[in-house]
């Protein structure tokens, strides 16, 4: 299905790193008390994990891999460029998965023998989880701006006004949750509270408010165009874009909330992670099938 | 006095209704791959056959047939009739 082989090789490699790294290596100090269960039922619930996790990597990479595709057939075309940058976009997205998901998982193991590195994983693995949406989103935000100047389309006071909102909503109780998970837990993120604004909070906001500005942009563009076959495959992959926009910041919000929690169920964990994973398939599924959409249109 | 639009400017117009952006470059492709001339260059004579490829390769993008049936009429309508008479010809339906 993944034409690119070097996409296909990377996928499996990445996924057999993570698969192996989550069953060998032991799980973070304080896991297994946290979700209240044995070593033996920690693993059984990484392996079934593995399926879904696998799924989700899968179609994010295979979506990467359409876009690249597509935007590659238009590299001589006025949208070329918008397509190249979305693309690469979401070739972040989809690593930074794969990769802070290993990175977790080596410095939970460390930590394990070295407890005193607490502090540094938690730090590491937070900064590393907030460059994936900042590189991504801003490169598909270059995209969607590119093709709105194609357009020649800009923003309606309404829209500026619904994304403001939005993204006001958004960020006003993403705050709360940081600020409060800060003063009332143990020091979950190990940081003062104004490196925690400046270097946390901050670029999240920042690189969510470009995520919500491009999904509002290429829909802008969608409006803008004709075409009523062309504009029905770019629907699917602009839906496929928000989608994995807000599944981003679900995510982080998620995440954020377990990273406080003293005892959670394991139903709980299990049903935020599937929460998240059905949200970014949709959206990474959407992508791919629009992107392999308008890759036909430009063959046939 | 306005310069009269060519074959191919019309043809281009009609199938931007349906595959706006890449309508240049589909209609390249069919007239060069099927044809063997530049786009340009087509007469009401190749408009025929260009017609068939056209419903071929639209077929292959939508699944709609309706939407097919549509954009082939509107490229017929240009055969024998260098400037589409705006009585008959049949204003794509709101989508």
């Amino acid at each position: 299905m993944l034409r690119r082989p070097t996409t296909l090789i990377w996928y499996g490699l990445l996924i057999t790193v993570t698969v192996t790294l989550g069953l060998i290596l032991p799980s973070a100090p304080g896991t297994l008390q946290t979700l209240n269960i044995t070593s033996n039922s920690y693993r059984l619930s990484i392996a079934s994990l593995i399926l879904p996790y696998a799924l989700i990597l899968f179609l994010a990479f295979y979506a990467y891999n359409r876009l690249q595709a597509y935007a590659k057939q238009l590299h001589r075309t006025k949208e070329g460029h918008g397509f190249k940058n979305i693309a690469n976009g979401t070739q972040v997205l989809a690593w930074g998965l794969a990769l802070t998901t290993i990175l977790t998982i080596i410095l939970d193991a460390i930590n394990t023998s070295h407890p005193g590195f607490t502090a540094a994983r938690v730090i590491i693995t937070n900064y590393a989880i907030l460059l994936v949406p900042l590189i991504g989103f801003t490169y598909v935000g270059r995209g969607t701006r590119s093709l709105n100047d194609l357009a020649k389309v800009r923003i309606s006071l309404l829209s500026t006004r619904i994304v403001v909102l939005l993204f006001l909503i958004i960020g006003v109780f993403f705050t709360h949750m940081i600020i409060n998970n800060s003063h009332y837990h143990q020091d979950p993120y190990h940081l003062s509270l104004y490196w925690l604004i400046m270097t946390f909070i901050i670029p999240y906001l920042y690189a969510w408010f470009i995520g919500i500005l491009s999904a509002n942009e290429i829909r802008l563009y969608i409006q803008a165009i004709k075409g009523i076959i062309y504009r029905k495959a770019l629907a699917q992959l602009s839906f496929g874009i928000t989608i994995v926009i807000i599944g981003s910041i679900v995510m982080q919000f998620i995440n954020n909330q377990l990273a406080t929690e003293n005892n959670i169920s394991l139903g709980s964990a299990f049903l935020a992670i599937y929460i998240i994973v059905v949200i970014e398939a949709l959206g990474y599924g959407l992508i791919a099938y629009g992107a392999r959409q308008l890759k036909r249109i430009e063959e046939v | 006095m306005e310069e009269q639009p060519s074959l191919y400017d019309k043809v281009i117009r009609i199938t931007n209704v349906y595959l706006g952006p890449s309508t240049e470059r589909f209609i390249g492709r069919q007239v060069r791959n099927h044809l063997h001339k530049e786009p340009e260059e087509i007469s009401e004579k190749d408009l025929y056959g260009l017609i068939d490829w056209i419903k071929v390769a639209v077929s292959l993008l939508t699944e709609d047939s309706e939407i097919v049936e549509e954009y082939t009429e509107q490229l017929s309508l240009l055969v024998g009739n260098s400037k589409p008479n705006k009585m008959t010809h049949k204003k794509p339906r709101p989508r």
